[in-house]
C-alpha cells in the first residue's frame, strides 16, 4: 500500500506536530551531551563560547569518582539479574503456559499485582529481611532482590510466548520419545527464542536503570551501580550539573547500544501485538 | 522505563491467533515451576508479609533487628488521622491525572503524525522509544536540570525576554508536582504512541476508504471510524499510566526528593521519607500498604483485559 494513499485517508495532525515531538525528546539528550562538555563545577549555558569549548572535566571527575568500577558493577547485576530471571522464569512460564490454563486467571492476576509493587515500597521490608539473612553490602544480595522484582514481569512476557507454541508439536515430540525435559529444552525454548532475546534484552535494561535497591542494601559508592553512582552528584544545594550530566551520560551509554543493537527485535516484540482490544 | 508499562503491551503480541488446543496427555510437570515458586516465595512473598507485620507493630532503628511489639491497627489509625497523609492522597491524584492526560493524548497525537510520514517519522518513533528505555535517573537527572533556576528552558526564557526573572520550575508552590508529572508523563508517552501506533495498523482500510466515498473529512473519519477502534487500547493504556503513575518514584526523588518541604511528595515517596529519612518503619509500612492496595484496584481490570483477550 502506498504511503500517499494512507496519509490521505487517515487523520494526520499537521507536521509541526511531529517536529515539536522530535524537539521534546531530542533536547533532553543534547541537553545530557552538551552539558557534560562544559567542564566540571561550571554552571552550563547554550552560548556559542560554552559550545563551542568542550572540555573532558566533567568525564574525568566522574571517572575519579569510580566510573569504571560502577559499569562493571552494574554489568555484573545485570548480567546476574537477567541470568536469574531466565533460569527460573522460562521453566515457570512454559510450565504456567502448558500446565495451567485453567488456574491462568488467577495466576495471571496475581502476577499482573506483584510486578505492579513499587519498589520504594518493597525495599521497606526487604531491607530488615536482606539484613537479617546477611545479604545486604553483597551484590548477589542486590541481584537476588532484583530479579524477584522482575520475575512476575518476565513471566507475563514470556507465557504468551509458549502459549503460541501448539500443543500438536509436543505431543509429536513426545510420540517421537522426547521425554519432559527434552520437550522443554529441545522444543519449547528454541521455538520462542525471539520471546528470550526481547525479554532477556528488557530484563538487562531494567535492572541496569535501578537504583533504589542499589542505593539501599549496598555500603557504599564503591560497590555502586552506574546508575546509582548518579545519586553521588545530586547535591541538594549547589549542583555540580556538567559532573551530573556526564554521570548520567555514563550510565545512560550502554544502554544506548543496547537500544542500537536490538532495535528491531525490541520494535517487533513491543509493538506487534500493543494493547490490543 | 517501567515493568508495568512494558509488560503491558508485549503480553498479548505473539499469542494473537487463538489458544492452541491443550490435551492432557502431554502436561508438564510441576517440577518446572518449582524453582520459580520457591524463589518468589523467599523474595517476594515472605517481605510482603513482612511488610504487613511491619505495619501493624512499632519498628524504629532500635527494634528493627530484634522483635517487633505489635500495635494492631494503631499506625493506620494515625496515619488516616494525619492532615499530611491526606494532602499527599491528593498531590498522588492531581499527579497521577497530569501524567495520565499528559501520556494519553500526547501518545495518541504522535501516533497520528507518524502516520504515512517515512523517514522523519521513523527517526523521531526511535528517538521516542530511546529516551524511554533509558534509565529513569538518567532522564529524571537531565529533566532536572533543564528545569532548575539555571537550567537551559530558564536561560532561554530570559534570553528572549519572556520572563524577567527565572521561573522556579521546582521550588515555587504547585509547579515542582506539576513539573516533576510532566516528566514522568513525558516518560510515559513514547509507551503510549507504540501502543496506539499498532492499534492504528490494525484499522481495516476498507472502513476508512468507505467512509472517505461516503464524504467524510478528516475529523469525521477520526470520530466515526478511528477513534472507535482505538478505545480499547486507550482503556488499557490508560490504567496502566495510572497505575504507573501511583508507584512512580524515580523521577520525584531525583528531581526534588518531594520537596520543597513536602510539595512534590506522592505516596510512594511519603512511604520511602518515613522508612529511611526519618526512620518511622512502621508508618513507612503503613503507607507502603496503603500505596500498594491502591496499585492493586488497577491490576484486577488490567488482568481481566489481558485474560479475556487470552
Amino acid at each position: 500500500m502506498s504511503v500517499a494513499s494512507r496519509s490521505r485517508r487517515e487523520t494526520v495532525p499537521p507536521r509541526v506536530v511531529l517536529v515539536v515531538l522530535f524537539i521534546l525528546y531530542a533536547a533532553p539528550l543534547l541537553t545530557l551531551l552538551v552539558t557534560s562538555l562544559q567542564g566540571q563545577g561550571t554552571l552550563p549555558s547554550l552560548s556559542p563560547h560554552a559550545l563551542l569549548h568542550p572540555h573532558l572535566s566533567a568525564f574525568t571527575e566522574v571517572i575519579h569518582a569510580g566510573a569504571w568500577r560502577s559499569l562493571r558493577n552494574g554489568l555484573i547485576v545485570s548480567t546476574g539479574v537477567t541470568a536469574v530471571v531466565l533460569l527460573l522464569g522460562v521453566p515457570g512460564a512454559y510450565w504456567f503456559a502448558r500446565a495451567a490454563p485453567r488456574a491462568g486467571g488467577l495466576i495471571l492476576l496475581l502476577l499482573v499485582f506483584l510486578q505492579m509493587i513499587p519498589t520504594a515500597s518493597s525495599v521497606i521490608p526487604l531491607f530488615p529481611v536482606m539484613t537479617s539473612w546477611g545479604l545486604i553490602n553483597h551484590l548477589y544480595g542486590l541481584i537476588l532482590a532484583s530479579a524477584g522484582s522482575l520475575l512476575p514481569f518476565a513471566i507475563l512476557l514470556l507465557g504468551p510466548f509458549f502459549a503460541a507454541v501448539p500443543d500438536s508439536l509436543y505431543e509429536a515430540a513426545a510420540v517421537d520419545g522426547a521425554g519432559q525435559f527434552n520437550q522443554f529444552l529441545r522444543l519449547g525454548v528454541p521455538l520462542i527464542r525471539n520471546g528470550l532475546t526481547t525479554v532477556g534484552v528488557l530484563t538487562f535494561m531494567i535492572a541496569w536503570g535501578e537504583f533504589v535497591y542499589a542505593i539501599n542494601f549496598l555500603s557504599g559508592p564503591s560497590q555502586y551501580p552506574a546508575s546509582a553512582l548518579i545519586t553521588q552528584f545530586l547535591l541538594p544545594y549547589r549542583t555540580d550539573w556538567p559532573g551530573l550530566m556526564a554521570a548520567s551520560l555514563i550510565a545512560a551509554f550502554p544502554v544506548i547500544v543496547i537500544f542500537l543493537i536490538f532495535q528491531r527485535r525490541l520494535a517487533f516484540g513491543l509493538a506487534s501485538g500493543a494493547v490490543k482490544g | 522505563m517501567t515493568t508495568a508499562l512494558i509488560s503491558g503491551r508485549a503480553t498479548q503480541s505473539p499469542g494473537r491467533g487463538r489458544r492452541p488446543r491443550r490435551s492432557r496427555a502431554t502436561r508438564p510437570s510441576v517440577a518446572f515451576a518449582l524453582p520459580l515458586v520457591a524463589f518468589l516465595g523467599v523474595f517476594v512473598a515472605y517481605p510482603m508479609a513482612k511488610l504487613v507485620q511491619m505495619s501493624v507493630s512499632t519498628v524504629n532503628p532500635s527494634t528493627i533487628l530484634h522483635t517487633w511489639p505489635f500495635v494492631g491497627l494503631a499506625n493506620f489509625r494515625h496515619l488516616f488521622a494525619d492532615p499530611e497523609f491526606h494532602r499527599t492522597v491528593w498531590r498522588t491524584v492531581i499527579f497521577a491525572v497530569v501524567v495520565l492526560v499528559i501520556g494519553v493524548s500526547g501518545g495518541l497525537i504522535a501516533a497520528l503524525s507518524l502516520q504515512g510520514r517515512r523517514k522523519f517519522g521513523a527517526f523521531t518513533y526511535a528517538l521516542l522509544v530511546l529516551m524511554w528505555t533509558l534509565p529513569p535517573i538518567v532522564s529524571g537527572s537531565t529533566w532536572k536540570f533543564l528545569l532548575s533556576n539555571d537550567g537551559f528552558i530558564n536561560e532561554l526564557l530570559v534570553n528572549t525576554h519572556l520572563v524577567s526573572q527565572p521561573v522556579l520550575f521546582l521550588i515555587d508552590g504547585w509547579l515542582p508536582l506539576l513539573s516533576v508529572a510532566f516528566a514522568a508523563g513525558w516518560v510515559c508517552l513514547p509507551f503510549a504512541t507504540i501502543a496506539f501506533k499498532a492499534a492504528l495498523l490494525d484499522i481495516p482500510r476498507e472502513r476508512l476508504e468507505a467512509a472517505e466515498v461516503d464524504g467524510a473529512g478528516p475529523l469525521q473519519r477520526f470520530a466515526h471510524v478511528t477513534w472507535p477502534h482505538l478505545r480499547p487500547t486507550t482503556y488499557v493504556v490508560s490504567i496502566l499510566i495510572m497505575s504507573y503513575a501511583v508507584r512512580s518514584f524515580d523521577f520525584a526523588y531525583v528531581m526534588t526528593q518531594g520537596g520543597p518541604g513536602t510539595a512534590s511528595t506522592t505516596l510512594p515517596l511519603l512511604g520511602y521519607s518515613s522508612a529511611f529519612t526519618a526512620f518511622n518503619y512502621s508508618t513507612g509500612a503503613a503507607i507502603a500498604v496503603v500505596t500498594i492496595v491502591v496499585v492493586m484496584l488497577f491490576a484486577l481490570p488490567y488482568a481481566r483485559t489481558v485474560g479475556r483477550r487470552e
